[in-house]
């Protein structure tokens, strides 16, 4: 390579090819120091230099603008909207989490109840609280909702309504919920059989259903249940379960008995029960009719409650003898979930967790 | 700080893109810039059209230096332009006050700066031998526009134009920069 030393005219800037180097950063830095110096002494080397870069400089001016324009035809045209590889993986892994997070609160968060954020916390809070704290938050509960909702309640209880068609088969996910939860008491299996794995549910309602001591009416929508043979898995899961269905239940009566005490001491009407009434189903109100109608072997049944009672009214037809509801029997077969054996029949109904139904039934004047 | 490696392999992956020429990574790199260099504009009393005018510059850049082999990935793309847009309005400014830009150092090369030649793209010299440019045959442009622009070796051009060997381009190359300088004293004249 020729340099200024090897050259024998003292100015490097007549070798074009030196020159060209020199523009295009094409000698290593050393060399290229070197030439510089002689430019800080030699004002034609500069202006030589400097034309040549001229020159570059507008060759690759032209370059750009060629290339500038046909980037910002494709921008303008919508050719630069193409979405990259990682934004798509972004953009994939939202809707992951918005599904998981969708199936997640559909799943496991309800119970086929809407109910407010407020709602699910305080709930939430309530499941880790031993019973007899349950209780207590429970009454917290009803008194926040009474203050909140008021009037509002009585107004939309009327259009409240549990139950919904049977989800034994059409609803999977709600089975899996149960299936997935041991057999909690002792009593899920009755004297005549054992109780089919069934799926109740309550359609969903205003939340304004908790202040049910206030606002003392809901509907629910009963199963008639088979006295099938329970699947040998289920079977397996309730021995497991019997002897902490046990535990529970002696647990669930010493909250019961304190909770007596806290009403004895407080001077409510200690008359605990509920009270079981039948009527035909001419006697529904016409919006549960019409319901009715939609699903014949659902049982309507309407619970009221107020401070010193509780009333489970059943609509069907025909009507047991009243022998049979001086002899019926209820019991709880989940947390949300009760039986009423009545003459032949058992009638499953999914309860509102957050309404307290008394667990046994009241004998006496109908 | 290193930047994360999630964006060292997508600012690779870019980069490959442009060495092979596909145009496709600007348009990404356009997309993935547009809101930092606007705001940066908008910022600095520029309009939205300096904003895309900048970045599109910016992109120039680096695709430039990129295809020459003279780009040193230190950082992240976006901080590169960033920083190539940032001296680029600099120097737009300053010649808008008809001040000097400074003595550039032209060898220096840091990330985002400004070479000297790069800064004489914009100038008015340069606008004169583009439209020189414009009056020579389509061979001698795309013969000069491969060598100085694209960088591509004599062999690399012989084979793309389809010329004998690397002499035949040496040679021809030779008379079509004669023949651009004829056209560019020409217009000096006038």
């Amino acid at each position: 390579m020729k340099t200024t030393m090897q050259n024998q005219n003292p100015h490097w800037t007549s070798d074009p090819d030196l020159v060209e180097r020199y523009v295009l950063y094409r000698i290593d830095s050393a060399e290229r120091s070197q030439l510089a110096d002689h430019l800080r002494v030699c004002e034609d080397c500069v202006c030589v230099v400097r034309n040549e870069e001229v020159l570059v400089a507008g060759i690759r001016a032209h370059g750009r603008a060629a290339l500038k324009g046909r980037l910002k035809e494709r921008v303008a045209t919508g050719q630069g909207r193409e979405f990259s590889w990682y934004q798509l993986a972004g953009a994939a892994a939202a809707i992951v989490v918005l599904i998981t997070v969708g199936v997640h609160n559909r799943w496991f968060m309800t119970d086929g109840v809407q109910r407010s954020p407020e709602t699910l916390d305080m709930m939430e809070e309530k499941q880790s609280l031993p019973l007899k704290e349950q209780d207590d938050a429970e009454k917290r509960d009803e008194r926040i909702s009474m203050d909140q909702k008021g009037e509002e309640a009585r107004q939309q209880s009327e259009g409240a309504s549990a139950g919904a068609p049977d989800q034994r088969k059409s609803v999977p996910q709600r089975q899996m919920q149960y299936e997935s939860t041991p057999a909690p008491v002792a009593e899920s299996l009755s004297p005549r059989g054992p109780v089919e794995p069934y799926s109740l549910s309550a359609k969903p309602v205003p939340s304004t259903v908790m202040m049910l001591q206030k606002n003392p009416e809901v509907w629910l929508e009963g199963r008639i249940l088979e006295g099938e043979t329970l699947p040998s898995q289920v079977l397996e899961r309730k021995d497991r379960a019997e002897e902490e269905s046990k535990r529970k239940a002696a647990e669930m009566s010493a909250a019961r008995r304190s909770k007596e005490g806290a009403r004895m001491e407080e001077g409510i009407d200690q008359q605990e029960g509920l009270q079981l009434i039948q009527r035909p189903l001419a006697d529904l109100p016409q919006s549960q009719q019409t319901r009715q109608r939609k699903d014949p072997e659902s049982v309507p049944a309407l619970l009221e409650r107020s401070d010193s009672l509780a009333q489970l009214t059943l609509f069907l037809d025909p009507l047991h003898p009243e022998t049979d509801l001086d002899r019926a029997a209820i019991e709880q077969v989940t947390r949300d979930s009760i039986v009423i054996d009545v003459g032949a029949q058992r009638i499953g109904f999914k309860i509102p967790r957050w309404v307290d139904v008394p667990l046994q039934l009241r004998k006496g004047r109908r | 700080m290193k930047a994360p490696l999630f964006f060292l392999d997508t600012d690779a992956k870019i980069l490959d893109l442009i060495r092979k020429g596909d145009e496709e990574a600007l348009v990404m790199l356009y997309e993935a810039n547009r809101r930092m260099i606007m705001a940066y504009a908008a910022r600095n009393n520029g309009t939205a059209d300096d904003g895309q005018d900048l970045l599109q510059d910016a992109l120039m850049v680096l695709w430039e230096r990129v295809r020459a082999g003279r780009f040193e990935f230190s950082a992240k793309l976006s901080t590169f332009l960033f920083a190539t847009a940032k001296n680029l309005w600099m120097r737009r400014l300053a010649k808008q006050r008809r001040e000097s830009p400074g003595i550039l150092d032209p060898d220096s090369h840091p990330d985002g700066g400004i070479s000297l030649l790069e800064s004489l793209i914009e100038s008015e010299e340069a606008t004169m031998v583009q439209e020189a440019l414009m009056t020579i045959g389509e061979q001698c442009r795309q013969l000069l526009l491969l060598f100085y622009w694209e960088e591509l070796s004599m062999e690399e051009i012989a084979g793309r134009m389809g010329f004998a060997n690397a002499d035949t381009v040496k040679s021809k190359k030779y008379q079509c920069k004669k023949a651009l300088e004829r056209i560019l004293a020409g217009v000096m004249k006038e």
